[in-house]
């Protein structure tokens, strides 16, 4: 079952993007030796940024409102204790004291296609052996200077899944809104 | 509460056509509605069918799925329309033999009286069907006249949601597992249980952790004096999941058998569920926030259950509410896997694969096929 499968899905993890920015801005001259001479500032990739479609932009009109606060669990074993559905609603997420912050998404249709925004620079990570990134994580396309980040993924059964967000800020904003 | 008032209203009468386990009692059957294998056989169809549900998106085996145990894997259960509930689903299997049907509600002991709330009930909303729209579809349907018409001969308007529940309780009744290995043991194999169920089942037994006293019973649902004597009624406990206020309150959204009877002490009261099927039928307990069969041995072990983070915080063990029988219990990591081998020793697997409680609209080994994804009719409600 998939709550007792913890093989992990890449969620947005900032250590991964780090390190793919800093592979691709070491460039290599002509001689084969890295250029010395300093890089500007290097502009986004467009392959960072989301669409701008009706989702990204629904999520961008619920940053203003006053979202609904939750309080996460502390551990894996205590995710249940918040339990949400891929509802389009927006929320405060609570972190714990310490440590990571863990809640429960349930996803009640089969190749669910899901797409989660959440604050720039928040880490989370879906488990389950049914789960798949479909892309990385993006700023979202619609209202890129809000920072709000975009990440669509897919669900290939239904269930509950566990979501472990990695220990930052202290609440932070999360939305999940399913396709059509 | 919907109720259909039919059925549960005559003396009970035995099955003739299914051969229940001979070491079980003898299941529930109204004798208004006894089993025929055409009925079996309607009830089976509708089981499975998304017709049943407002949009297509549910069937009973939908969120009672064969393969986890005719549960549906959810912590709460979800609606047809995406609306989640606050408990968690139960088991069917064995749901002929047990008295109350719900985690909190003892005045539900029917199934063909329940069957109208997951139908037609509005909150929460679980299917969203109306009678008229479920008799359009069945009696518009191609699949349908001639099952009723064989299922309740002589009836000149067999489709109705009444015999809808009649067919629907009758599948559902042979959905039972006799033959695990504690069954084989019982009978007399005294090789079918490996050491390790043998010793945990010991220990279930045992004075010290009074598993029995609660889960008692061929069913482990019964509870039992202190010789080990079944005692009558279905129990209701608080085992001290939650204390979220030092006096041993629940969450408001749940809290046990205090909303059917307004008193107290019934704070946080809930149904003892069979453990037959248990190791496959997670998330546990009322509301599924267990997520790790181990981690409820090890709530019953310190004496309730230590919440320590989230919404409700609070120690379980200090609950003044709490069951006396939950009193805590030294248990070593090898005790613990000897418990969780008898619990899977006392689950029939094959319950899970048997073919006459599968899909029929769904081949089996159909590739291709997502687990329980309604394969047939998805799209159009007629055939």
């Amino acid at each position: 079952m998939k709550y007792l499968s913890l093989l992990l899905l890449l969620g947005c993890d900032s250590d991964t993007k780090d390190s793919l920015q800093e592979t691709d801005t070491s460039e290599v001259g002509d001689s084969g030796e890295l250029d010395t001479e300093p890089e500007p500032e290097p502009e986004p990739e467009p392959e960072d940024l989301g669409a701008d479609d009706a989702y990204a932009q629904a999520a961008c009109g619920l940053r203003g409102g006053a979202p609904e606060e939750l309080v996460l669990a502390a551990s894996a074993s205590e995710a249940a204790q918040q339990t949400i559905v891929a509802d389009s609603v927006p929320r405060q997420l609570l972190m714990p004291e310490s440590g990571d912050g863990w809640m429960v998404i349930e996803i009640p249709d089969w190749m669910a296609y899901v797409r989660v925004f959440s604050d720039d620079g928040v880490e989370y990570e879906v488990m389950g052996d049914d789960v798949e990134a479909y892309t990385e994580c993006q700023t979202n396309g619609a209202c890129p200077d809000e920072g709000i980040t975009d990440q669509l993924i897919g669900f290939h059964a239904w269930g509950a899944y566990s979501v472990r967000f990695s220990e930052g800020p202290e609440s932070l904003w999360f939305v999940a809104i399913e396709e059509d | 509460m919907w109720l259909l008032l039919l059925g549960c209203h005559e003396q009970p009468s035995l099955g003739s056509v299914v051969d229940f386990p001979a070491h079980f009692p003898e299941p529930h059957i109204p004798g208004d509605n006894p089993l025929t294998a055409e009925k079996i056989a309607l009830g089976r169809y509708l089981f499975y069918d998304v017709r049943l549900s407002v949009n297509g998106q549910r069937s009973c085996g939908i969120c009672h799925e064969q393969a986890i145990g005719f549960t549906d894997g959810f912590v709460q259960a979800v609606g047809a329309t995406g609306e989640k509930h606050t408990r968690n689903t139960l088991s069917l299997v064995n749901v002929a033999w047990r008295g109350a049907l719900t985690w909190r509600d003892p005045s539900v002991t029917c199934l063909e009286d329940q069957l109208a709330t997951p139908l037609m009930g509005e909150a929460p909303l679980e299917m969203g069907m109306t009678e008229a729209l479920l008799v359009e579809r069945l009696a518009g349907s191609t699949l349908y006249p001639p099952l009723f018409d064989a299922a309740f001969p002589g009836d000149p308007d067999p489709i109705r949601l009444e015999t809808v529940g009649l067919a629907l309780s009758a599948f559902q009744r042979t959905i039972f597992g006799g033959d695990s290995s504690y069954d084989r043991y019982l009978l007399g194999d005294d090789t079918a249980m490996s050491p390790a169920a043998l010793r945990g089942m010991a220990l279930f037994s045992s004075d010290a952790l009074k598993c029995a006293r609660c889960h008692g019973g061929v069913l482990f649902e019964q509870a039992t004096d202190e010789a080990g004597v079944l005692l009558d009624g279905p129990v209701y406990a608080n085992t001290g999941l939650y204390n979220i206020d030092g006096d041993g309150g629940y969450p408001p959204e749940e809290v046990g058998l205090l909303a059917a009877t307004g008193a107290p002490e019934d704070m946080g009261r809930f149904r003892v569920p069979s453990l037959r099927g248990v190791t496959t039928s997670g998330p546990w307990t009322h509301d599924g926030t267990v997520l790790f069969l181990s981690d409820l041995l090890d709530a019953y072990a310190r004496g309730g259950r230590l919440v320590q983070s989230g919404p409700h915080p609070g120690d379980g063990a200090l609950s003044p509410l709490k069951s006396e029988l939950v009193a805590g219990f030294s248990m070593t990591d090898a005790e613990r896997d000897d418990l969780l081998a008898f619990l899977a020793a006392i689950s029939d697997a094959s319950v899970l694969e048997r073919a006459s409680l599968a899909t029929p609209f769904c081949v089996e080994g159909d590739s291709g096929l997502i687990r329980n994804a309604p394969c047939t009719p998805p799209a159009s409600f007629g055939d």
